[in-house]
């Protein structure tokens, strides 16, 4: 099932499907190793618009509300 | 020969360039803290060579200021240390594989090597060493393993050799971490059970209160601590008898002995006095390095933990009211301790609109330690009411005036998109070594103004310069703010330090509203002359004069509004 990033729900694992984003986004996640066929796991949303925290690998990314929104994910 | 170390943010680049060269850089546990890049010296076998400490980079292709300074840096060098973080291979890799389609010769250090270890991570750096064909050193920088092996294996370095697609770079890093690196799953630690519950909202906000209401109480237990115990016993005991013998010597000479020792007659009080020697050394020695001090410590256990990137993401949804993101947090942080490392600060923020609220932000609503420290003690003798209030008063401002710059500057705040990094126990050499730096940086700062403002205090006196000044501002003191004449010249003191104003605030013998009224308006209407020329610095004189204005009009509206309303309850 795909979800997009900002409405996972918290624990939930999945698989990036797609950015639907301009060449500056797409950079922007690649060097933090956020790229098409990465697992993730969201770690935790602070309000509704706040930004999500995913974990990938070793380390966790803080992403903002408006990002998220761009980020596809095939959820497990 | 110059010789770069390149790796990405947090990874340790600056520890391995202080024990490299022993020059002191600042380095804490969140990306972005050497926005600015340092040089030092290294030797080896005899010779002298230039290491360059390069801003943390996750990419050659540059996506933001601090990256665009590390490749242009890249052309400065001859060979690389390239850092990469143990803890984190795929990631550091890319930065890694971009070096070896560049064709840079380096070296690279496996930092964090032991922190791995204690993770799980397990990696065959011999493995790694034959498939990339470069040096490959395991280092852990705090305890300086691996660092004289680095320093040896930069007499050879090579170009790497390895081949391969840069558009199917995820795999290939893929590939090679399947070879190289073995995972053994370990049972969660406290530490990232710690990460987790600290970043959930429902634990998290009430843990960031906790600590924010722990981190108030325990500045102000050391600081007053330290001030009866230390700081007076010593200037009662130490300093007044040397004044004493001079100010006997000097009995004859009215003009210096005033502008040495101020006005006292029986008993030396060295706040009120204003001298040289007496309130210009003790405020800023006495009372105010106490609290810069406990300040800075603290600060520094909250930087080195990691824990400071978590209140940027849990402060974003708050922060955007004011149309700037989390991040933004930490010039604000900082300026709770002095603005000028404030408003260096806000030099990891990226557009215009973001640098700009910050920075007004920061000089209108973020009272320095030093200013609070002598708010306290003004306030503090009437009990909480009044320093309540004056703080309560400097968040809503910070919130109404937020708002409105949110809606009114032109540009864009891009959103907060940053790693953040794990909980690390806080080493004390880091802690006391960025304590001490910025403790040297306070004085050298705070010392001169504090002299300067006095002696000039003394001389507007003398002259009776401020009589005309205080004519043409008094009906806008007397009807709107509902202060005295004289209070004219406390605030032009004010700009040169805000501590200082504080302490003409006293003599004056004003009343609980009006010391209110007085103290929000001095930490409003303008930044001290220290921070306004690191502004101009960094926010450019057109922007700076715009946001001095702003902060001038929120000064006398607030004022006037606060006047009105305390005569009303």
């Amino acid at each position: 099932m795909t979800k997009i990033l900002s409405e996972m729900q918290r624990a939930e694992k999945g698989i990036i499907k797609q950015i639907r984003g301009g060449k500056e986004l797409l950079a922007r996640m690649d060097s933090l190793s956020l790229y098409i066929g990465k697992e993730i796991e969201l770690v935790s949303k602070q309000s509704k618009r706040g930004p999500v925290v995913v974990k990938l690998g070793n380390t966790q990314v803080a992403i903002g509300s408006g990002i998220a929104q761009k980020i596809i994910v095939d959820v497990k | 020969m110059n010789i770069l170390l390149i790796g990405n943010p947090n990874v340790g680049k600056s520890v391995i360039f202080n024990r490299l060269t022993g020059v002191d850089v600042i380095s804490s546990n969140y990306p972005g803290t050497s926005v600015d890049y340092t040089r030092g010296f290294l030797s080896i076998s005899g010779k002298r060579h230039q290491l360059i400490d390069v801003p943390g980079t996750y990419t050659l292709e540059p996506t933001c200021k601090a990256e665009e300074i590390a490749v242009e840096l890249l052309k400065e060098g001859d060979v690389v240390i390239n850092v990469i973080d143990a803890t984190n291979l795929e990631r550091s890799l890319n930065l890694t594989l971009q070096l070896i389609k560049q064709k840079i010769p380096f070296v690279a250090a496996l930092n964090l090597f032991d922190e791995a270890e204690h993770t799980g991570i397990f990696i065959d750096v011999e493995k790694l060493e034959c498939i990339l064909n470069v040096t490959c050193i395991p280092t852990c920088a705090l305890t300086g393993v691996g660092i004289s092996k680095l320093v040896n294996s930069l007499e050879e370095v090579k170009v790497s050799d390895f081949d391969f697609d840069n558009e199917d770079r995820w795999n290939t890093i893929g590939n090679i971490l399947q070879e190289i690196q073995h995972i053994k799953h370990k049972h969660h630690t406290f530490l990232e059970a710690l990460r987790d519950y600290s970043i959930k909202p429902v634990t998290g906000i009430p843990i960031l209160l906790i600590i924010m209401v722990l981190m108030f109480l325990s500045i102000r237990f050391v600081s007053e601590g330290i001030i009866e115990h230390i700081s007076n016993p010593l200037f009662n005991s130490l300093w007044t008898p040397v004044l004493g013998k001079l100010s006997a010597l000097l009995q004859n000479n009215e003009l210096l002995s005033k502008l040495l020792f101020g006005e006292f007659n029986t008993v030396l009080n060295y706040e009120t006095s204003f001298g040289l020697l007496t309130t210009g050394l003790y405020i800023p020695i006495g009372i105010v390095l106490p609290y810069v001090f406990s300040f800075y410590t603290i600060l520094a256990l909250m930087e080195d933990s990691g824990y400071l990137p978590r209140v940027a993401v849990m402060m974003d949804t708050t922060m955007h009211k004011a149309g700037i993101h989390g991040l933004s947090i930490i010039p604000m942080l900082l300026g709770l301790g002095c603005n000028v490392p404030g408003a260096l600060a806000t030099r990891i923020l990226e557009t215009r609109k973001e640098k700009f609220i910050t920075a007004t932000l920061l000089s209108i609503a973020i009272p320095c330690m030093a200013l609070q420290a002598m708010l306290f003690g003004l306030l503090g003798s009437y009990g909480y009411k009044g320093l309540l209030i004056v703080f309560t008063t400097l968040v809503i401002v910070w919130f109404i005036v937020g708002n409105i710059l949110k809606h009114t500057v032109k540009g864009t705040s891009p959103e907060i998109f940053m790693e953040i990094p794990p909980y690390r126990l806080p080493y004390f050499k880091g802690i006391t070594k960025k304590v001490f730096m910025r403790i040297k940086w306070f004085i050298k700062e705070a010392i001169p103004f504090m002299l300067f403002g006095v002696l000039l205090a003394n001389v507007l006196y003398a002259f009776n310069i401020l009589h005309g000044i205080e004519k043409v501002a008094s009906p806008l003191f007397v009807h709107c703010l509902g202060l005295p004449k004289e209070a004219v010249g406390v605030l032009i003191l004010g700009l040169l330090r805000k501590d200082l104003a504080v302490g003409m605030l006293i003599p004056l013998q004003l009343e609980l509203n009006q010391l209110i009224v007085a103290s929000v308006v001095l930490a409003i209407y303008f930044p001290c002359v220290a921070t306004f020329s690191v502004l101009i610095k960094e926010l450019g004189i057109k922007d700076m004069l715009k946001s001095v204005l702003i902060m001038l009009i929120t000064a006398i509206l607030v004022g006037t509004i606060l006047n009105q309303v305390l005569n009303l309850i």
